[in-house]
């Protein structure tokens, strides 16, 4: 059936405030870390295939904000958009002095025990990190795309 | 992002589950769309035409959360409309006025005011005598999670 938008609203927005799994209220808040092997995105990814860096990195993890996220749509395309911000901190990932080289490839949507994968971002460009501290480079948004024609 | 199958799938057992719409307590009901209409994401039920002739009415079909399930060889995740017993199955007599053509079928609230969703039919169907019936096809979303970034 050819969907209307006030339905397929409603799915975007019962997705993105589901508290099973996307939960951003309290205490166990949904967290991004980075990812340190090269990936493609999938929806059978599991948390072994995007090994993620931890003393390699300043801060191996990023929760995001406990406020509902934002939905729009968007002016260019029409997809329907839902993005969460992150708690307190940039998007930034950021080296440690003295750590060995690596590169960044993505980041991993998890819940916040890190035993559940929810989500992947892949970077089009691997951020490549060296055992300079001041080392830094921008993760993607966390956010999801659903474009219209995705329900027939 | 794209999202794991684990995430993914929420998108069709939440909408299924949804008591504000789907899954309202107070059944949802579907429609005869007796004249030519353009499915679009912004139709509104006021654009079209719904029959409300004896024995073509708008029928109610279950309330409650709707059936959801994984297409085995698409993959889409599949939200389903419920059929009453008997099926979404319209008949002609008692005093329906002819020729009555179908051009599809529209979902809506109890009240069918709210249009959730329209299925068009390859081949409009008209009605000419009693004693003639249309059974709707099941009444599906298909949703593509490989679709979401």
């Amino acid at each position: 059936m050819q969907i209307t938008r006030l339905l397929f609203e409603r799915m975007v927005n019962k997705f993105a405030n589901n508290g099973a799994l996307l939960d951003h209220v309290d205490t166990e808040q949904i967290k991004i870390q980075f990812i340190k092997q090269e990936f493609t995105p999938s929806l059978d990814l599991t948390l072994a295939d995007v090994p993620v860096a931890t003393t390699e990195v300043a801060a191996s993890s990023i929760l995001v904000f406990d406020a509902a996220p934002t939905e729009y749509t968007d002016v260019l395309n029409g997809d329907r958009v839902t993005e969460f911000a992150p708690k307190d901190v940039a998007l930034i990932v950021k080296g440690v002095g003295g750590g060995s080289p690596m590169n960044i490839y993505g980041t991993r949507l998890v819940n916040n025990a890190a035993d559940t994968l929810l989500a992947t971002a892949h970077l089009a460009t691997a951020l490549p990190f060296n055992a300079d501290a001041q080392n830094g480079g921008e993760v993607p948004r966390i956010a999801f795309r659903f474009p219209v024609n995705m329900v027939r | 992002m794209k999202p794991t199958r684990t995430l993914a799938g929420t998108l069709s057992t939440l909408l299924a589950a949804d008591t504000t719409y789907l899954a309202n307590a107070t059944a949802m009901k579907v429609g005869l769309i007796t004249a030519p209409f353009t499915p679009s994401l912004d139709r509104v039920m006021a654009d079209l035409t719904i029959s409300a002739q004896t024995g073509l009415v708008p029928l109610a079909g279950v309330a409650g959360a709707q059936l959801e399930s994984v297409d085995p060889v698409t993959g889409e995740l599949i939200v389903e409309i419920k059929a009453p017993a008997g099926g979404f199955r319209w008949e002609t007599g008692g005093g329906t006025t002819y020729p009555a053509t179908c051009y599809g079928f529209a979902l809506g609230n109890n009240a069918m005011t709210v249009l959730y969703g329209t299925h068009t039919l390859d081949t409009p169907i008209t009605l000419t005598a009693d004693n003639q019936a249309i059974t709707a096809p099941p009444l599906e979303f298909k949703i593509d999670p490989t679709k979401v970034s």
